[in-house]
């Protein structure tokens, strides 16, 4: 049984570990959506000014 | 510039990892058996390690807390956030490892001994750290009301640390030195590769979290400005 | 001497708001009471020997109802922006710290002092005898937690919901105090004089010491708007 343990407590750390990464990637991939998003906006902005009246 | 950079993150990854595998070499093959409780007591390699950069990590979080309430400045408040969450990860570590050390060791999940029971308390306070931003209406104000938490808090681990250690003064279950968790001199060398690794790791960790704290800061000084 | 006249209008501010409904006083005491009596259904009062277990029950009881009136504290200054018109006062913020802590002290004090005595009737004490030690460890103990549900609640009641986060903050942090008071009032219930607990005064003492000085140092950093 302690050998059990010992595996599942070494395996927690890595599934710890890769789920904190998991979770800032995810954020990431949100930021970058955003920064996207943002992008648009901005090109539509410059290019509703340059818009001849 | 973009190639240095990335040179530097390959560069330190794979440190990590080298270090990671050479930690694990050591634990499984080099470290010797333990008397009493046998290879259960190879989660000690990665528990201590993981205890004394929690431990650090809301060291850290004081002192960002401090940096930030006297200068102002935002990266202060990226640092104090990026280390409570990996000091929180690493606490979570510490507590599903030592019940499972516990359990085989002793026959108990649970014993409210001083360093376990703080470590407990730890968790419950960076987590509500880390809840604060729920709770406030701008970046500056939750800035703010963190850094007077995070002093607070780390204030309040060694009174909780003693407290809890003089209410369990009679009771003989001891982690570490003394007792059954006595490190022969062979162990040593590893616990010290296993302490930098997870130092190692704490440092990536950080940097990671930090810069996606500045580039969301930055996106949100864009979306405001845009929408103003 | 302004700076202690400034520290005596707030108390008396706070006082005189409380005394016209009351409010902080009634609600933290039916809560405490409400407390005590499902206690004595988990813990079966009836049956058992209940006198080492009374001091833990009535911290648990005091913290828990002390929590929902000094999240209240700050309530007037956030609704009606008074805060900010305090802070324009030549009043130091430490000022206002203080004040309201020697306030929320009295507050809170007051339907402790019930309560503990609620407690001497259901659990069958004798209070008597050590009523003198009891109001020491009472005072002390409820200093510490004023002290730090002071600075948080400043915090907490920016927002409506920020009540969940007095409770977050301040239960975890004050675990150290409620475990002293536990540790403190248990041998003066048993019958043991003052001379017992003084280990844990102290360690009291010092937290107080530690709480009060944070609550005036940080204070400042949670009034601003």
């Amino acid at each position: 049984m302690s050998l059990n343990l010992l595996f599942w407590a070494y395996t927690l750390i890595w599934i710890l570990l890769a789920g904190y990464l998991g979770l800032l990637g995810l954020r990431q991939q949100a930021l970058t959506r955003r920064i996207d998003r943002l992008r648009a906006r901005l090109e539509g902005q410059i290019a509703g000014r340059q818009e001849p009246s | 510039m973009a190639f240095r950079t990335t040179v530097r993150s390959i560069s330190l990854w794979a440190a990590l990892t080298l270090c990671m595998l050479v930690s694990i070499h050591g634990v499984f093959l080099d470290a010797p058996r333990e008397r009493v409780m046998g290879d259960v007591q190879r989660i000690f390699y990665f528990h201590f390690p993981a205890a004394l950069g929690c431990f650090l990590a809301f060291g850290v979080v004081c002192f960002a807390s401090v940096a930030y309430l006297w200068t102002r400045e935002r990266r202060w408040d990226h640092l104090g956030r990026a280390s409570a969450e990996v000091g929180v990860l690493f606490c979570t570590m510490v507590l599903m490892s030592g019940p499972l050390w516990a359990k085989s060791a002793w026959g108990a999940w649970w014993t409210w001994e001083a360093r376990l029971t703080t470590t407990l308390v730890l968790w419950l306070l960076y987590v509500a750290y880390l809840m604060i931003g729920l709770y406030t209406d701008s970046r500056e104000q939750r800035a703010r009301a963190a850094a007077v938490v995070g002093i607070v808090a780390f204030l309040d681990v060694p009174v909780v640390y003693f407290s809890v250690k003089w209410w369990r003064g009679h009771h003989p279950i001891v982690l570490g030195r003394g007792g059954e968790g006595g490190l022969s001199p062979e162990m040593w060398p590893i616990v010290w590769i296993c302490l930098a690794t997870f130092l190692l790791l704490y440092g990536i960790l950080v940097g990671l979290r930090m810069s996606l704290a500045r580039a969301e800061d930055i996106v949100l000084d864009l979306e405001e400005t845009l929408q103003g | 001497m302004a700076y202690f006249h400034g520290v005596w209008l707030i108390v008396r501010k706070d006082l005189v708001s409380e005394s016209r409904t009351l409010e902080r006083i009634s609600s933290m005491l039916f809560l405490a009471l409400t407390i005590l009596v499902i206690f004595s259904f988990a813990l079966d009062f009836s049956r058992r020997q209940v006198a080492d277990l009374a001091a833990g029950v009535l911290w648990v009881t005091l913290s828990l109802s002390a929590v929902l009136s000094l999240h209240e504290s700050f309530r007037l200054e956030r609704e009606d922006k008074a805060l900010w018109a305090l802070r324009l006062a030549p009043l130091d913020e430490s000022a206002i710290y203080i004040g309201k802590l020697l306030a929320n002290l009295l507050l809170l004090g007051g339907p402790a002092v019930l309560t503990l005595l609620l407690g001497g009737l259901f659990f069958n004490l004798n209070l008597a005898p050590v009523a003198g030690s009891l109001a020491l460890v009472l005072l002390l103990n409820t200093l510490g937690f004023a002290a730090l549900g002071t600075l948080f609640a400043a915090l907490s009641s920016r927002t409506r919901r920020g009540e969940i986060l007095l409770h977050l903050l301040l239960l975890p942090l004050s675990i150290p105090l409620i475990l002293a008071a536990v540790r403190s009032t248990t041998p003066l219930l048993l019958g043991r004089e003052l001379l017992a607990v003084t280990l844990w005064l102290k360690l009291t003492v010092i937290m107080d010491i530690a709480f009060v000085t944070a609550g005036i140092l940080l204070f400042e950093y949670l009034t601003e708007e």
